[in-house]
């Protein structure tokens, strides 16, 4: 399949990692790309033979150009920070909201009497149905997108972060106390690590939502921001940029999950089932 | 680090009662533990065992009655007074060391939190992996993580709540002599509720039998430490005992 490494050499892997020679880390490092990089050649050979019209869909090299001319320009690297600025400060804003309300409902169970009820009905609104409240209360501006996202990614925050809490073995939490931990330190060492891996449950499934609301908001009249340029791009015609911005999503959205998988790694090494990936 | 002079703490329960609701899990239970000695309460399951750890131990109150520790309430004693359970309960996403220095009282600096929680990981005999993950230690010796999380704080009394149950039958011979061992270097008093009245028999210098929250029996097993496994006594009083827990089935 892969020419060995003439280096090949295994090395001592660290504690609690599986062992995997050098060269099928660096196969499963690429690996997940192969598909995409085959999309991307089919598309441009069909392209060229004449078998996807470039009416209906410009060739990925098109496509690299015109992002390299925008790139150039500036443009693109405006839209694209306006985009992610906003994602994140939504993130933020929502997450943190969701994040508080979620550890507060998980250590207690009268405030999770008091709110929880609320919050599981408000969830059930499709975040979208939102949007007319939004412009009458906020206007066609910029805090009507920071609302639209900060609360698409307040929920499964806020959930997962609930039921990660709650479902700390009670048997920990009983040797805690045994164990003369204060609460502040049960909540330390045990609660907030045994609820890690479903907040990082939580934080996945938010920037996913993140995206997709974002890209709703920013083609309700935006001045700028990757939705706007695709909006634009529609009006004129500019099929490149259409799929340019789109293909801007999925990276974005790929790169965001990268940097979660990759705090996932860290903060849950101890876990057999993350060590791995 | 080991404070030769340091005795186990006397333990006296005097009419106590422990009910859940209609439920009495102990009634009127008088009893005396004197510093230093190992004690095993055996019995039924259900018949009160663990609920007298937990009140020992102060993770439960009495309903009626008084449970002290050298005169103190259990909850005081925290570190004095430590419990082994049944499971590790050993927190995941610790290292082995920091488990074992949950033990530890908190505050003090951290290189003597170190040095206290490698002298007990050394005193259970597991060297080398004090870096670990517990999801890579085999079960014996993530009881002996616990075993060592239990002594780090050099506990005048120590409730063994079942903690070899799970175990395999070979490596709980091998646990029961480290717990002697550490008992016999630190001098802590002893009190472990245990299915196995071989275990109970091996180990203690008394052993009581409870039954419907009273003690239906009380042997004292007067043989000397290294006691072999095949010696008569040691199979005689253990008959003894297993006739007092069934007795109350036969008629």
């Amino acid at each position: 399949m892969t020419a060995v490494d003439p280096n090949f050499r295994v090395d001592t892997p660290p504690a609690g990692r599986p062992r995997m020679p050098r060269w099928r880390v660096r196969l499963s490092t690429w690996l997940p790309f192969l598909l995409p990089a085959l999309i991307l050649l089919g598309w441009e050979a069909g392209s060229h033979l004449g078998l996807i019209s470039t009416q209906i869909l410009p060739r990925p090299s098109a496509v690299l150009t015109k992002a390299w001319g925008l790139l150039l320009s500036g443009e693109l690297l405006t839209h694209l920070g306006v985009s992610a600025l906003r994602a994140l400060t939504g993130l933020a804003i929502g997450g943190s909201l969701g994040f508080a309300l979620g550890l507060a409902n998980g250590l207690s169970e009268r405030s999770a009497i008091l709110t929880d009820t609320t919050v599981q009905m408000i969830r059930n609104i499709p975040i979208l149905a939102l949007i007319p409240l939004a412009i009458i209360w906020f206007g066609v501006g910029e805090v009507s997108r920071l609302f639209l996202v900060a609360i698409s990614v307040f929920f499964p925050i806020y959930i997962n972060t609930y039921h990660g809490v709650r479902n700390v073995d009670p048997q920990l939490i009983e040797m805690g106390r045994a164990y003369g931990m204060s609460r502040r330190t049960l909540f330390r060492r045990v609660s907030f690590p045994g609820a890690l891996p479903s907040i990082f449950v939580g934080l996945r499934y938010a920037l996913g939502l993140m995206w997709f609301v974002l890209v709703v908001a920013e083609t309700l009249a935006a001045k700028a921001g990757l939705g706007y340029m695709a909006m634009q791009a529609r009006e004129f015609m500019m099929l490149d940029v259409v799929v340019l911005s789109i293909l801007l999503y999925a990276l974005l959205g790929k790169l965001a999950d990268m940097i979660t998988r990759a705090l996932e790694v860290r903060a849950l090494a101890w876990n057999p089932a993350y060590a791995r990936h | 680090m080991l404070d030769t002079s340091q005795t186990g703490a006397e333990v006296r329960l005097s009419g106590v009662e422990k009910t859940f609701g209609t439920n009495t899990v102990l009634s009127r239970l008088d009893l005396t533990i004197r510093s230093g000695e190992f004690l095993s309460i055996v019995g039924k399951s259900g018949c009160g065992k663990s609920t007298l750890l937990r009140l020992l131990t102060g993770l439960d109150q009495p309903t009626r009655g008084e449970v002290t520790v050298d005169g103190h309430a259990p909850a005081d004693q925290r570190g004095e007074v430590r419990l082994m359970f049944q499971e590790p309960r050993l927190l995941p996403w610790a290292s082995v060391i920091d488990n074992v220095a949950v033990g530890l009282p908190e505050g003090g600096t951290l290189a003597n939190r170190r040095a206290q929680a490698e002298a007990a990981l050394a005193e259970v005999q597991l060297p080398g992996k004090a870096q670990d993950w517990p999801a890579s230690l085999s079960g014996g010796q993530r009881q002996r993580v616990a075993l060592a999380r239990a002594l780090v704080s050099r506990p005048r009394l120590l409730a063994l709540d079942e903690p070899l149950g799970a175990l395999d039958a070979l490596t709980r011979l091998v646990m029961q002599d480290l717990i002697l061992q550490v008992k016999r270097d630190d001098g802590f008093t002893a009190i472990l509720v245990t299915h196995d009245v071989a275990e109970a028999v091996a180990l203690s210098d008394r052993v009581i039998v409870l039954d419907a929250g009273r003690v239906a029996k009380e042997v004292v097993i007067d043989l000397p430490h290294p006691r072999s496994k095949g010696h008569p006594r040691l199979a005689a009083l253990e008959a003894e005992i297993l006739d007092a827990i069934f007795a109350k089935g036969r008629d």
